[in-house]
């Protein structure tokens, strides 16, 4: 009675490459091994580690307000000793009962390790000190811990959660000293410079590891928040709009999506062909005038079809109306200057969609 | 089989290059840029230009007399209800520009509020403009026309509670009036689509009609687990009987009949933060002022989510050996 279109023979896969010459007999039976030991349904999926991750950070959350009533929170060696014990116990469970045969057994010890993790990095991050205190401490703690974690706790919900805040706090401290008051908008557009394309460099890197991949996804996501909640800096007096604030973040992601355009167009030998250029000139000019939101959701939108990965997909789906949202209600702008900002750009997509049309690239053969 | 797999191949030095490159071809034939590129530049440009035209007309331009409003937006209705008729709704462009028309009476609706005021109730606004789209929904076969229909009427069912019918409970009133909507919905979805009709084969529309039907019911049911004394019996008695049929439906029918991971996990999931609840609840009732009870609620947590994750762990397994 099951019902899916999602499943491919692994068998009628590798046969198809051997019988392409792609790989050898030897290649062929150490990726046969390599499927056999690690098989789809022992990795946990993406709704798997939802339903963990919710069920975790509830858990935590209580037995956080519970330990308040049996530790000493204001003794920074108190909360971090027990911090590093609740830390190595995760460790030890993670590495112990990784293969456990029992499921009911494998799951409660998933589970109660993710949760000694969390309380444990909590209680290290928060030392005996009131979040209020010093930013920075708390973010070179979070970034410690995560880094000291990283290799050895392979739970990737535990490495994208702690990659995420660690970004995070960087992004809140920056914001929030004042010592930064000149050069903060420098150290942002560094910050989103380094995301954009070591987030984009791991993607497009065949070689990556998949331990990478947490970070990644941490990295875009921080892109997302700076994308849609930064201020820009740049403010511009035009003759129409009056002043108009130019986004630095723009110039960034149009180089980005210039340089994902070269990667594909490069390795598919279509860099020449008249959809890849219609695509660099669109983006091109959709740099020059357009906000960076639209730039980040084409430049996520192009990188999850070429990976084929379709949480990329997603986020570059939800990102647009989520923008178009948020734009409404941005003070900084006229809802008029808004309307000829939104209708210009759109018009610009039309026009390379109209001209695809055109030329009849658009059609199943193209 | 998926493409994280392929890359974990390539990571570990055991395919080239060029073989992932064939493998993922084959897993995801339709690599068409052409085709890709211009529907993705159709709907980014027109979402960006249907935005515009809101923004547009909720600038309200004093120097635009009314006429020029209502005219222009009823040109804008029709040269687009013209041009889906002159491009024909089997092409996307046909079907796109009749979204547009279905958005753009909406704006319409909106300006003609603003302009003729009667202090009439909003509801009647999103009711009006659900109504008045569902023809071209039902002709267009194009789901971000029913999409807009469902929104609307959702968002028209929740004003009409909250501005014509404010009883007390109002907020488990709207979530169950949305569960049963949007689940009237799934349902007609899902008939149409045993029944083969060609453009309502998408999986996603089920998952997303699934969790705004079956999540509106789980917080109802959580607000009313906290705050039970406050609502009648009568609802009290129909919230339990709803969401335990729901459930049990949505489970029986994605597990036996239609197999879907992603719709078995999302009721998974209700039912592990249900359970939570009514566990803590009873705890709490049972315990009373305990101090260090809350490492307690945690375990409870805990075991509730492991058992969930379990079941569904074992369901897929079962699910996977059908599909080697």
């Amino acid at each position: 009675m099951f019902n899916s279109k999602n499943y491919v023979n692994v068998q009628s896969l590798l046969d198809g490459l051997c019988k392409k010459n792609l790989i050898d007999n030897t290649q062929f039976k150490r990726a046969q091994q390599y499927i056999n030991e690690h098989p789809s349904h022992q990795q946990l999926s993406l709704f798997m580690w939802i339903i963990i991750g919710i069920g975790t950070i509830l858990a935590t959350a209580f037995f956080m307000a519970g330990l308040y009533w049996i530790i000493d929170f204001t003794s920074a060696l108190q909360t971090r000793s027990l911090g590093i014990i609740f830390i190595g116990s995760a460790i030890f469970i993670a590495i112990r009962y990784n293969h456990a045969s029992n499921m009911i057994k494998h799951n409660v010890l998933l589970q109660f390790s993710f949760c000694l993790m969390l309380l444990g990095k909590v209680l290290f991050i928060t030392s005996g000190e009131y979040f209020e205190t010093d930013t920075w401490r708390l973010t070179f703690a979070t970034i410690f811990i995560t880094a000291i974690t990283y290799p050895f706790y392979k739970i990737s919900l535990d490495r994208f959660l702690f990659s995420f805040f660690s970004l995070m706090l960087l992004i809140t401290s920056i914001e929030n000293d004042p010592a930064l008051a000149i050069s903060r908008f420098w150290w942002f557009d560094l910050l989103f410079f380094v995301q954009v394309f070591a987030a984009g460099t791991m993607l497009l890197n065949n070689k990556t590891k998949p331990a990478f991949i947490p970070i990644i996804y941490a990295m875009i996501f921080i892109v997302c928040y700076m994308v849609l909640f930064t201020e820009p800096h740049i403010l511009v007096n035009t003759p129409f709009f009056g002043i108009y604030p130019i986004n630095s973040m723009s110039i960034t992601l149009l180089i980005a999506s210039l340089a994902l355009i070269g990667t594909i167009g490069l390795e598919k030998d279509i860099l020449k062909t008249e959809p890849m250029i219609v695509a660099i000139i669109t983006t091109v000019l959709l740099g020059i005038f357009t906000s960076p939101e639209i730039m980040l959701v084409l430049c996520l939108l192009i990188l999850g079809y070429y990976k084929h990965e379709h949480l990329l997909l997603l986020i570059g789906f939800l990102l647009l109306p989520f923008f178009l949202f948020l734009y409404y209600y941005d003070l900084k702008l006229t809802l008029l200057t808004k309307s000829i900002v939104l209708i210009s750009s759109g018009n610009l997509f039309l026009l390379a969609s109209a001209y695809l049309s055109y030329r009849q690239l658009d059609s199943d053969k193209g | 089989m998926d493409h994280r797999t392929i890359n974990e191949l390539v990571a570990h030095n055991i395919i080239s290059a060029s073989a992932r490159s064939y493998a993922l071809d084959l897993l995801y034939p339709a690599k068409n840029w052409g085709l890709w590129l211009s529907r993705i530049f159709m709907t980014i440009g027109f979402s960006l230009i249907l935005s515009g035209v809101v923004c547009f007309f909720a600038f309200n331009w004093t120097k635009l007399t009314p006429i020029i409003k209502l005219g222009s937006l009823e040109t804008a209705i029709a040269l687009c209800v013209i041009g889906a008729l002159f491009y024909g709704l089997e092409k996307q462009a046909g079907k796109i520009l009749l979204l547009g028309a279905s958005v753009i009476l909406g704006v319409f609706l909106a300006v003609f509020g603003q302009i003729y005021q009667t202090g009439a109730d909003a509801y009647t606004l999103f009711l009006s403009w659900s109504l008045l789209i569902l023809p071209w929904a039902m002709i267009s076969t194009f789901i971000p026309i029913w999409a807009v229909f469902i929104f609307t009427l959702n968002i028209a069912l929740q004003l009409y509670w909250v501005q014509v019918k404010n009883f007390p409970s109002t907020e488990i009133n709207i979530l169950f009036s949305t569960m049963l909507i949007n689940g009237s919905f799934l349902f007609i979805k899902e008939f149409a689509e045993s029944k083969g009709i060609p453009w309502l084969q998408q999986r996603w529309i089920n998952i997303v009609l699934m969790i705004l039907t079956l999540y509106p019911g789980t917080i109802a049911t959580i607000l009313f687990i906290f705050s039970w004394t406050q609502a009648s019996v009568l609802l009290i008695i129909s919230t339990t009987i709803l969401t335990f049929l729901v459930h049990i439906i949505f489970y029986y029918y994605y597990r036996f009949m239609l197999f879907n991971r992603w719709t078995l996990s999302a009721v998974i999931l209700s039912i592990c933060l249900i359970g939570s609840v009514t566990g803590l609840k009873i705890t709490n009732e049972f315990l009373g002022p305990v101090s260090g009870k809350n490492l307690i609620y945690g375990s409870i947590i805990l075991g509730i989510f492991s058992l969930g994750i379990r079941h569904l762990r074992q369901i897929l397994n079962a699910g996977e050996k059908h599909h080697v």
